[in-house]
């Protein structure tokens, strides 16, 4: 068997050893390419910049311990971005096995230069509510309907920071991370921003980034952070590199692994291809 | 009647008040609507338990029967009366029992169940991932060229061409953003109207009677 | 009992009987997978009751009894909850055969509200916008004078989507201009496919980047 036809049988197992070698290796070796920041990217910062100082932000985090690597990173750069703004943060989520998620991350943010900011003036979290896009249109009408209390089971009306905020339609902007449905396509466009006029933007993992390229297009979308590479984005955008961009070594390597898998497989495809068809045709007989 | 018209009619009814409800904000109207959606919310969470009970009796019947790998099935029920009873009995917050079983196991075995995805697209990348005619090469290309111009790697590599990588040393990026802008997006925009095109009349063959398939799922024709 | 430790030693062997699965289907990863089932049914059943029902059907009711609000001694002033609470209970019918019919009515419920909302949704933000944001002017102007490359790129993208869109046409048969149609369709569809596959490809290797980190950094602490 020809070296070719060895490399087109070869068992997967090889494929996935080199794989995990090459990012294992990449995320040990410290080096670090810059990453240039996307339009996409810079609207999101662009649309949080613009809020005054103490405008009560929703931040909805549609994921689950499934995509954290790629959309946790940017949910703790915009936290941080919108406590340094001293925006009012309402954290709240559409995925219930996201649940716990969102006050790891937001105590996570705390404790790195942030430990003055106060429960309930200066961020509450509503928890998770079942239901995608019934959920988003209750609370247009009222916070209080979908979420009667909060994350800790106290009834909103205790909240000081919730006393002026009973609707959807009180929020300026939503910034969604949405790692599906539910989530940005199908409750914060439809609802938050059509019907009720509010800002969206946010995050997706990068399954989801060509599919919203029609929503940045016609502004339903202000910004959008693309999985792994958007969080990087922000990160550096707020001056806070951490786990997001030292991934990007790894990922750098690893898009070049498999550029280099596509290729040799379909030179190795095409050399084998010509040479059978070759063997098929036989040799020419003079006549 | 009441086993098939009744449900149908209130299907109609539902569906026509949300419906309503957009263009009519009275409050006879939009009212009633939001008191719809509040009880939709808490119904489904019952749902939920339906869910959880069925994959109970399905495990629960392998163990009864002592089918192959029944073993397997004891610890998936125990896990369930485990992480459920920890929960209801005590709390769901920061500092729980099941809280550092969700942060534990749960979240660490779900990331890592996703993350097999990685190899296997690698292998697929290799093994199947074939210029085999014009629209395939097409569809390689435009992959090849996003994944290169999408990794700081990419600009990187870019960069160092002589001359091209100095005079427009935002080529790769610019490139990257216009495939996804341009084609990318007309093709998404294609689908996307297509399949909203197709929910919308599901929808409405179901508000109207239609579409009953629904129904089926309670035992009935 | 440093229970943060023992939780990252939990998390990293469990990973690893995972990853076990790429070298061959074994025991080792059918046990992770069943806990996974099972730990993620129970958190649902748990977290169920806490976000969803508790708060928004038991709460009110038990509050209402609590400060006296009830209307003839018995009604509570929140009696509308009754409603979903039954229609939530008829659920528990797919059980019973002979009275499993009474599902309907909640599936009526609750098929009735999603897809009276769906059509509004999915007209107001899928199709009008989107039909919105194709109609771009096919001559570009900047600075009054017109610009070919923008102009080049509206009428590319407008192509683009009126192609697609013939090709999803299956009503008359893809042949002449409609076949010419749905041949650039195809194009197009396969540049946004390749697209996808691409940042499908940049997801999944996020997904190992972060499992990695997590063992190579919080576990046997070799990262920086």
């Amino acid at each position: 068997m020809s070296f070719l036809t060895k490399a087109l049988t070869l068992d997967r197992r090889w494929i996935f050893l080199a794989i995990g070698i090459v990012v294992i290796l990449f995320l040990l070796i410290p080096i670090t390419l810059p990453v240039d920041v996307t339009p996409e990217s810079q609207g999101v910062y662009d649309t949080i910049e613009a809020l005054p100082s103490g405008s009560p932000i929703l931040v909805a985090w549609d994921f689950d311990p499934a995509s954290k690597p790629e959309l946790e990173p940017m949910a703790l750069a915009v936290i941080k971005h919108c406590f340094r703004r001293n925006l009012k943060v309402v954290a709240m989520g559409l995925w219930i096995t996201g649940a716990p998620l969102i006050e790891q991350d937001i105590n996570q943010v705390k404790a790195n230069g942030f430990q003055n900011k106060k429960y309930g003036e200066d961020y509450v979290n509503l928890g998770v509510k079942v239901g995608g896009y019934v959920v988003v249109n209750t609370m247009a009408q009222s916070i209080k309907d979908a979420f009667p209390t909060d994350y800790f089971q106290t009834p909103l009306e205790q909240l000081p920071m919730m006393q002026n905020l009973k609707t959807l339609r009180d929020f300026p902007v939503v910034i969604s991370f949405s790692a599906g449905d539910p989530g940005i396509k199908d409750a914060w466009v439809p609802f938050a921003h059509q019907r009720y006029h509010c800002i969206v933007a946010g995050g997706c993992t990068a399954v989801s980034v060509s599919e919203f390229s029609p929503y940045l297009q016609t502004r339903q979308l202000s910004g959008l952070l693309g999985g792994m590479r958007g969080a990087a984005e922000y990160e550096k955008l707020v001056d806070a590199k951490a786990l997001a961009t030292k991934g990007m070594n790894a990922q750098s390597f690893a898009h070049l692994m498999i550029i280099l898998f596509i290729v040799f497989g379909n030179v190795a495809f095409f050399l084998t291809r010509r040479k059978r068809v070759q063997g098929a045709e036989g040799p020419r007989v003079q006549g | 009647m009441i086993k098939r018209q009744v449900p149908l009619v209130l299907t109609f009814i539902m569906g026509l008040w949300a419906v309503v409800a957009y263009f009519v904000p009275h409050r006879y109207v939009a009212d009633p609507a939001q008191q719809f959606q509040r009880w939709y919310l808490i119904i489904l969470a019952f749902t939920t338990v339906i869910g959880v009970g069925n994959l109970i009796m399905v495990h629960g019947e392998k163990i009864q029967r002592r089918q192959r790998g029944w073993g397997y099935s004891v610890i998936l029920i125990a896990m369930i009366l485990l992480m459920a009873g920890l929960g209801y009995f005590g709390n769901v917050q920061e500092g729980t029992p099941y809280y550092w079983l969700y942060q534990n196991v749960m979240s660490n075995l779900a990331a890592a169940m996703f993350s097999l995805l990685a190899f296997f697209v690698a292998s697929a990348s290799y093994r199947a991932f074939r210029a085999r005619n014009k629209e395939a090469t097409l569809l390689l290309v435009a992959a090849v060229i996003v994944m290169f111009g999408r990794v700081p790697v990419g600009s990187y590599l870019y960069r160092l061409i002589p001359w091209v990588g100095t005079h427009y040393p935002n080529f790769m990026n610019d490139l990257t953003g216009w495939i996804m802008n341009f084609p990318n997006t007309a093709g998404q925009r294609g689908i996307m109207i297509g399949a909203a095109l197709g929910a919308v009349s599901m929808a409405l063959r179901m508000l109207l009677g239609i579409e009953r398939s629904y129904l089926a799922a309670s035992g009935g024709k | 009992m440093n229970w943060t430790l023992l939780g990252i030693w939990i998390g990293a062997l469990l990973t690893l009987c995972i990853y076990s699965f790429l070298y061959k289907d074994n025991p080792f990863y059918k046990f992770a997978e069943h806990v996974y089932v099972g730990i993620s049914a129970g958190y649902l059943l748990a977290q169920d009751y806490w976000v969803q029902l508790r708060p928004n059907l038991f709460l009110p009711l038990w509050n209402d009894y609590a400060q006296g609000q009830v209307h003839f001694g018995f009604i509570p002033a929140h009696w509308y909850l009754f409603i979903p609470g039954i229609l939530g209970l008829l659920v528990f019918t797919i059980f019973i055969p002979k009275v499993s019919w009474m599902f309907r009515y909640t599936l009526a419920f609750t098929v009735g509200v999603f897809s009276g909302l769906a059509i509004t949704a999915e007209l107001s933000a899928r199709v009008l916008p989107q039909i919105g944001g194709t109609l771009r002017p096919l001559l570009e102007l900047q600075n009054g004078h017109v610009s070919p490359w923008e102009t080049f790129c509206n009428l590319f993208l407008v192509v683009g989507v009126l192609a697609t869109l013939i090709y999803f046409f299956f009503s008359k048969e893809h042949k002449g201009f409609i076949g010419a149609g749905a041949k650039l369709g195809v194009w197009y569809l396969m540049v946004a496919f390749g697209a996808a596959f691409g940042y499908t490809v940049m997801a999944r290797i996020s997904l190992l980047i972060g499992r990695m980190q997590f063992l190579l950094g919080d576990w046997l602490h070799l990262m920086r």
